[in-house]
């Protein structure tokens, strides 16, 4: 690992300050909360900065609140936190399980929920200092050609990453916005629309530039009446990735749909809202088929690479069953 | 895919220390576990260049796939082994293999010949 120097941070602004001076003068530099991910990238020379901003010493970052019909959570709040907290399992079990779902237990005691939505992918090619992928600055995207069994179906090309977040389609599944800091003040903004596409910047997973940081997740909750699903298939049990993630939050009264909510996680270089899915649940009665046709209309356009093509059959079940479970 | 059930019976002639034989049985079942599941060194055909050399990737069985093993000794004694035993060893790991292989053949009614058994061969195979 190449040297760095650390920087204990008191404030946001001062994060920010000192992302914009050592951006004027050329040195590369991050922000860390937990590490459990940045560190990683630095092991495996990804990522060599000159300088590590570390969040963990801002005071009040935190905090899981629930006040005026929302749940506002800080920036470094850990994923074991939210995955036990008492009212996120009982309001918002959806996000309890999801958190719960994200690596290892000793991760989620490290790792934070800015860091989890900000994770840098997980594809081998993108992660081995032997291959310089389209994503590292290379020219081509190593997966077209190579073992693509982890990679996306829906939304991908020219880069074939899967968005590896865990708690970033249940969130979206639930409306949830994130509260951005950077240079021009403060902004909140959808979740849905923070993460981008390779087809708009194959170099990032999110509209993050330099000097912007996470500050917090605000959950609306959910109405009364509707209930929310998260399930995740992997190879193994736990300290793995979603080969496909499927969070489902279904508004219903007596089996009709009024509203539907259908992410997928580990499909996709983003999570993969599947719109014309929820629209034709619209109004529907949710039973066995109406749930099937779902799938089936979630997955159309599916392009899988020559390994993958399994994932659109795990998929389909697995909205059938999330959306069952969800009324 | 998940075990439920999981009982490793061997001859291993006299058992000399009961705690250790069994550790060493049920040591052996869960890398025999890694191996009919997730364990597996992947190259990238193109480039002839490993891509998961890391225990993140190349995922070896944490706690969780290790179910309980209930162990059983077919005792006997073995006059050329050493006080009459005979070998606890790395047997349990190739019957653990074969094991598994056969209890998808139950469920699936299909034989794999190709490790490990992921989701992907699984379900490409149950699906044709």
């Amino acid at each position: 690992m190449k040297s760095f120097e650390n920087i204990d941070v008191k404030s946001v602004k001062e994060a920010v300050n000192l992302l914009q001076k050592f951006q004027q003068q050329k040195k590369t530099a991050a922000v860390v909360g937990g590490g459990s991910e940045y560190l990683q990238l630095m092991k495996d020379h990804v990522v060599e900065p000159d300088y590590l901003i570390n969040l963990k010493t801002i005071p009040g970052l935190d905090y899981i609140k629930e006040e005026r019909g929302a749940f506002r959570i800080g920036a470094l709040t850990k994923l074991a936190d939210i995955e036990m907290h008492p009212t996120i399992q009982e309001k918002l079990l959806i996000l309890s399980s999801a958190a719960g779902e994200a690596a290892s237990p000793q991760i989620r005691n490290a790792g934070t929920i800015a860091g989890n939505l900000c994770q840098r992918p997980f594809c081998w090619y993108f992660r081995s200092a032997n291959f310089t992928c389209l994503r590292k600055g290379g020219q081509v995207c190593y997966t077209v050609t190579g073992d693509s069994r982890f990679h996306a179906i829906l939304g991908a090309g020219p880069s074939y990453i899967v968005h590896p977040s865990d708690t970033a389609p249940a969130l979206v599944a639930l409306g949830a916005q994130i509260k951005i800091a950077g240079p021009a003040g403060e902004k909140t903004i959808p979740l849905e629309k923070f993460f981008l596409l390779p087809s708009v910047d194959y170099k990032r997973e999110n509209i993050l530039t330099a000097g912007e940081i996470v500050t917090e997740i605000i959950v609306p909750a959910p109405k009364s009446g509707s209930k929310g699903f998260y399930h995740k298939v992997r190879e193994r049990l736990a300290w793995d990735h979603a080969i496909v993630a499927v969070a489902t939050v279904v508004e219903s009264s007596a089996g009709v749909v009024s509203h539907a909510h259908v992410v997928m996680g580990g499909v996709a270089p983003i999570p993969w809202r599947a719109a014309k899915a929820e629209e034709f649940l619209r109004g529907k009665k949710l039973d066995e088929a109406s749930a099937r046709q779902a799938g089936e209309i979630a997955l159309e356009g599916a392009k899988p690479l020559k390994d993958n093509s399994y994932k659109v059959k795990i998929a389909q079940d697995l909205i059938q069953r999330g959306l069952l479970a969800s009324v | 895919m998940q075990i439920t059930r999981y009982v490793a019976a061997h001859d291993s002639g006299t058992i000399l220390n009961r705690l250790t034989a069994e550790s060493q049985i049920k040591g052996g079942v869960v890398q025999g576990i890694g191996m009919a599941f997730s364990e597996e060194l992947i190259i990238d055909k193109v480039t002839a260049t490993p891509i998961n050399p890391n225990y993140r990737d190349a995922k070896v069985p944490t706690h969780l796939e290790a179910p309980e093993v209930e162990v059983i000794f077919v005792e006997n004694y073995d006059p050329y082994g050493v006080f009459g035993g005979k070998v606890v060893g790395e047997p349990p790991i190739t019957a653990a293999v074969a094991t598994i292989a056969n209890a998808i053949f139950n469920a699936t009614g299909k034989r794999f010949k190709e490790l490990p058994m992921t989701p992907d061969k699984i379900v490409r195979a149950v699906q044709v």
